[in-house]
């Protein structure tokens, strides 16, 4: 599977002002590591073959469950 | 001293006490109030208290009694409620500054649970603003400290319900888990703490951190009290779009029938990759107390707990991101600045990724349908090490620094996926003496069972009955 690329400073800067987020506040220069991090894990997910797994949270509650 | 024993006893040993007028509700009010003001300064459990509500309810509960009405194990009796259970009239403030001053005009379901048993608020409890995080630290109202080592965090994010409860400010408290919120404080606080099944409790008038993944439940000394306290919990609410319509059930009847050929599976992958020996120790103990009762001990296969973290932290942030994204645009100087930059962390994941969350989820959850197909329950640890020192980002497990949140989550919030119940008791105390909690998750909706283990175990061992000296 192809890797994500790193979120640069400027494209998160910009993804930060998309939504509604100010990308000159100081703020920002905590922020970007941390969603650096954050993005980095989740991305553990990208290689799970999930082919045929419908997306569903919680068990249904009319069923015993397992 | 009366007060300093009436403090230490359970709920259902409060219960029998006031049923056969031994002691009165006002004597038990005055106890914990007393109780309250003398620890708050040092233990910062309580956002607020409610002492004159208490002192009324608990009037009426004597008066109740007198004339014949005893209601129950909680009639009489004070509970703590996290400070995200609305309450009328009393500001539920959800740990934050926005909602400092929020007053509902109804009482959360739990609350309102509690009180037609005939129990009352003594207080709202001190946790980790908007539940998102698993230490206990709120920058707003000063963080909770854990009752067996001042120093130590309490762990979260139902903080003040784990401490309240283990330094005998409460007998109960009631918290949510979302990722082992309920779970973590009592295990670092040598508690006894549900995650109910998803839908057996309520949610109705309780601020979410995520739809799909929370779980109120109650926090006490024993797994006797916690299934008192199911006893009024469980039940259909039409007010939560995610409650169980299911036939109502004793979760204490099944008591006396021990463990004989109980199946119990220990994960033989990820759980062992960080752990304080200490806990693993004391957990292999619990596991050979279980096996002298009866129980068969196995390994089971279960890898896919290493996508715990990603799952739980996908769908996490972007559902908390969805609940907080207008406040973190407009105010989010008010938040504290780490749960703001968790909030924050949603606005940066894909719709793509949620879904394959979902979908890894899903996966999970087939292969836990596999596992409980050849066992009853599965074992952990609850957390990788007993509570951490309070502010400190990396704890030493093992020799190794590893980040403090993962210590305390890695093992709980897999199991909020899928919804199965999952309990957290105390096993042992460290060398340092901090409590070492283990966890012992069932199939969706057998919460009966789970708690009958962990009373089993408790009837066996001594450490839930051991208190902080403070």
């Amino acid at each position: 599977m192809t890797q994500r690329p790193e979120l640069s400073k400027e494209a998160f800067l910009a993804f930060a002002a998309q939504h509604g987020l100010d990308p000159n506040d100081p703020h920002m220069d905590d922020l970007y590591p941390e969603v650096k991090g954050l993005l980095q894990r989740l991305a553990t997910l990208d290689e799970v073959d999930t082919t045929g797994v419908d997306p569903i949270n919680s068990f249904s509650l009319d069923k015993e469950g397992v | 001293m009366a007060d300093q024993e009436l403090i230490q006893l359970t709920v259902a040993q409060l219960g029998r006490r006031i049923q056969r007028k031994a002691v009165s509700p006002v004597e038990v009010a005055e106890a914990f109030i007393e109780r309250i003001e003398a620890l708050e300064p040092k233990l910062n459990a309580f956002i607020t208290r409610t002492f004159d509500e208490a002192m009324e309810a608990a009037q009426v509960a004597e008066k109740e009694i007198q004339q014949g009405g005893y209601k129950g194990p909680f009639h009489g009796v004070p509970i703590g409620f996290k400070d995200l259970f609305w309450t009328k009239d009393v500001k539920t403030t959800s740990g934050s500054q926005i909602d400092k001053d929020f007053v509902p005009e109804e009482d959360s379901e739990v609350v309102a649970r509690f009180k037609a048993a005939g129990a009352y608020t003594i207080g709202k409890l001190n946790m980790v603003e908007y539940a998102f995080g698993p230490t206990g630290a709120n920058a707003h109202y000063g963080s909770p400290r854990n009752p067996w080592d001042t120093e130590r965090m309490p762990g979260g994010s139902s903080s003040g319900s784990g401490v309240a409860v283990a330094a005998g400010e409460a007998p109960l408290a009631m918290g949510t888990d979302t990722g082992g919120s309920v779970r973590i404080p009592a295990s670092l606080c040598g508690l006894t703490g549900l995650k109910p099944t998803f839908g057996l409790v309520s949610r109705f008038g309780v601020t979410p951190l995520s739809w799909t993944l929370d779980h109120p439940g109650p926090l006490a000394h024993s797994a006797q009290d916690v299934a008192l306290a199911m006893n009024i919990l469980a039940g259909h609410d039409p007010r939560d779009p995610g409650s169980a319509n299911r036939p109502a059930v004793d979760y204490t009847k099944d008591f006396d029938k021990g463990l004989r050929d109980l199946r119990i599976g220990v994960p033989r992958d990820y759980v062992w990759d960080l752990m304080d020996p200490e806990v693993e120790q004391s957990f292999k103990a619990a596991m050979a107390q279980l096996e002298s009762l009866g129980a068969r001990i196995e390994e089971v296969p279960f890898p896919e707990l290493a996508y715990a973290e990603a799952v739980s932290s996908t769908i996490i942030t972007t559902e908390a991101n969805a609940y907080h994204a207008r406040n973190i645009r407009t105010q989010g100087d008010l938040f504290d600045p780490a749960v703001r930059r968790r909030v924050e962390g949603g606005f940066f994941i894909s719709s793509g990724q949620y879904m394959q969350a979902l979908r890894v989820s899903a996966m999970v959850g087939k292969k836990m349908r596999e596992i409980m197909g050849h066992v009853d329950l599965i074992a952990t640890p609850t957390t990788a090490a007993p509570a951490p020192t309070i502010g400190e980002t990396l704890t030493t497990v093992n020799g190794h620094p590893a980040p403090t949140r993962e210590t305390l989550l890695r093992l709980t919030r897999i199991f909020n996926l899928n919804g199965p119940p999952a309990i957290s008791l105390p096993s042992g105390f460290s060398s340092g003496g901090l409590p070492i909690g283990l966890q012992l998750v069932g199939k969706p909706f057998d919460d009966a069972l789970v708690l009958r283990v962990a009373h089993a175990y408790q009837q066996a061992t001594d450490w839930h009955v051991r208190r902080p000296s403070l």
